[in-house]
């Protein structure tokens, strides 16, 4: 079922629809509430939170975009109201941690091939401008597409392709660098 | 290398472009040294992304403390409205009021209509009715008394006509087209909305029939009381409707089924409130043509698959068509007596 059947059904005070709605979407929101510089018991109770206040505004809740940017949107508002704007993004550690053993079939070397390809990469995107890291994470990690993003976090959507392409960019100077 | 070949080569990794934007992307390739060199770099990232972390039991445990929290707050939700039933009344009052008004000035109609009747039932003896059938244009609205004192209000588009026999046993009329009826109240006679195969029996209620010919459902919402819907005169398939309840009868299949639904998105209409409930757009198109008596002609069959919710109170044509146009990737265009509309879904 798509979100908007689910959302109907949770209109008409279905949990059921409500608690796959919550299980879809909590490893996105709580990732993102990570890269908006949240530890994870706040992420927690802020994704919380969001759903509640779904629950309790379910009759009169109208959602213009999409039942996503709408989840992302109101995530975001909720950590910066906590934390306040200026809360640095402190990011990878945790990815490093979970970092699993490579694909099966490689060799050991190409195993630490890849994974120091990955960790290089993630070196990159931390690197990057305040802003732009979260765009671009976003973008790649989360596969949203820049007029959900412009969405969630109220710019345009102009502005989001511009830092992509400035993201790009400056990993394509790093990669060359490294070459 | 500039910004739009950059998101055209993300896009062809998402998998979100299109099969011209495909071969225009494999041409440049092979022909154009420093894409294809920019189309290894950007491989090389993407291929670099990781999964989500996706922790089940996490989300789980999350899940199960927001449920008892919900529970909790609904108890006591529950709780507290049982103590003050006084505060509820009020608030019942309060939104009587509007509807107290207009069950007044229907009383006063009624008496009019009741004695203009009496006035021409003494100078002819034939019919006790004024009219038998009412019609509504395209973009019209109109609100019928009935000599029993039932109170219609008929969307665009639409037409009912009364049984020959309303005064007798029971009170019958036929519908096709949308209304919301206010019934009076009589145990003697039940009152009978007939819309094709379907016959909806009331006794004093609230509720709203839709039924136009070019739909494919005939929908049946009750908003107070109580209604009998039977199918195709077979008792075996009657189904009894509770307030807040919808029955949605598929014609082609000839099969109904039952739904919660919010008064507001059913009856938004008798107060010039244009609502899409997750309506498809060719649902959509029919509605905005009968509602601004307009053709509606949708130019991408990728429409087709796209649902609309919203609400538009008493607003001009052109600017519904501007507000579903911000918040979604169609296009449109105003032609004389026609809308064009192209695009997809969002």
């Amino acid at each position: 079922m798509d979100d908007i059947e689910l959302l109907s059904l949770v209109k008409a005070n279905d949990r059921e629809a409500f608690n796959s709605l919550f299980i879809k979407y909590y490893p996105l929101l709580s990732d993102f509430c990570r890269f908006l510089g949240a530890d994870s018991d706040d992420g927690e109770d802020i994704i919380a939170d969001v759903f509640l206040d779904v629950w309790v505004k379910k009759e009169r809740l109208y959602i213009h975009t999409s039942l996503k940017s709408y989840l992302y949107g109101a995530v975001r508002y909720r950590v910066y109201t906590l934390k306040g704007k200026s809360q640095k993004m402190q990011l990878l550690p945790e990815e490093y941690a979970l970092d699993k053993p490579g694909g099966d079939d490689l060799r050991p070397d190409e195993i630490l091939l890849r994974k120091d390809r990955r960790l290089m990469i993630e070196r990159f995107v931390d690197e990057l401008p305040e802003q732009g890291k979260l765009i671009f994470l976003m973008n790649w990690q989360h596969q949203l597409d820049y007029h959900e993003i412009a969405d969630i976090l109220k710019i345009s959507p102009h502005t989001v392709k511009t830092h992509i392409y400035r993201s790009i960019n400056y990993f394509r100077k790093r990669l060359l660098f490294v070459k | 290398m500039d910004e739009h070949h950059y998101l055209l080569i993300i896009g062809y990794l998402e998998g979100r472009i299109t099969e011209e934007e495909t071969q225009y992307l494999l041409r440049k390739v092979q022909s154009d040294k420093e894409f294809s060199e920019a189309f290894e770099d950007i491989a090389e990232i993407w291929s670099a992304k990781k999964p989500v972390p996706n922790n089940s039991n996490k989300a789980n445990d999350a899940l199960a403390r927001l449920n008892k929290k919900i529970d909790e707050l609904e108890q006591t939700q529950h709780a507290i409205s049982d103590q003050n039933s006084s505060t509820k009344s009020a608030f019942y009052t309060y939104k009587l009021r509007p509807i107290l008004a207009i069950a007044a000035s229907i009383m006063v109609l009624l008496g009019v209509f009741w004695f203009y009747k009496v006035q021409i039932s003494t100078k002819s003896d034939q019919n006790t009715l004024a009219f038998v059938e009412k019609h509504t244009g395209l973009g019209q609205k109109k609100k019928i008394n009935l000599p029993d004192g039932t109170s219609v209000v008929l969307n665009a588009a639409s037409s009912l006509r009364i049984a020959d026999n309303f005064d007798g046993e029971k009170r019958e009329v036929y519908l096709q087209g949308e209304a919301w009826f206010d019934v009076k109240r009589n145990p003697q006679k039940p009152f009978i909305v007939h819309t094709g195969k379907i016959a909806t029996q009331v006794l004093g209620t609230h509720f709203n029939v839709s039924a136009y010919p070019n739909d494919a459902n005939i929908t049946v919402s009750l908003v107070q009381g109580k209604v009998q819907v039977d199918m195709n005169n077979d008792p075996a398939k009657r189904i009894i409707l509770d307030p807040g309840k919808q029955m949605t009868y598929s014609k082609s299949s000839g099969q109904a089924h039952v739904t919660d639904f919010i008064t507001e998105d059913i009856t938004g209409w008798k107060e010039n409130k244009l609502v899409f409930n997750y309506d498809s757009w060719p649902d959509a198109a029919k509605k905005l043509s009968r509602w601004y008596g307009v053709s509606v002609e949708l130019q991408d069959s990728a429409l087709l698959r796209c649902k609309l919710k919203g609400t538009f109170d008493n607003t001009p044509l052109a600017k519904v068509m501007e507000q579903i146009h911000m918040v979604s990737d169609i296009s449109w265009k105003i032609e004389g007596k026609k809308v064009l509309i192209s695009g997809k879904c969002n």
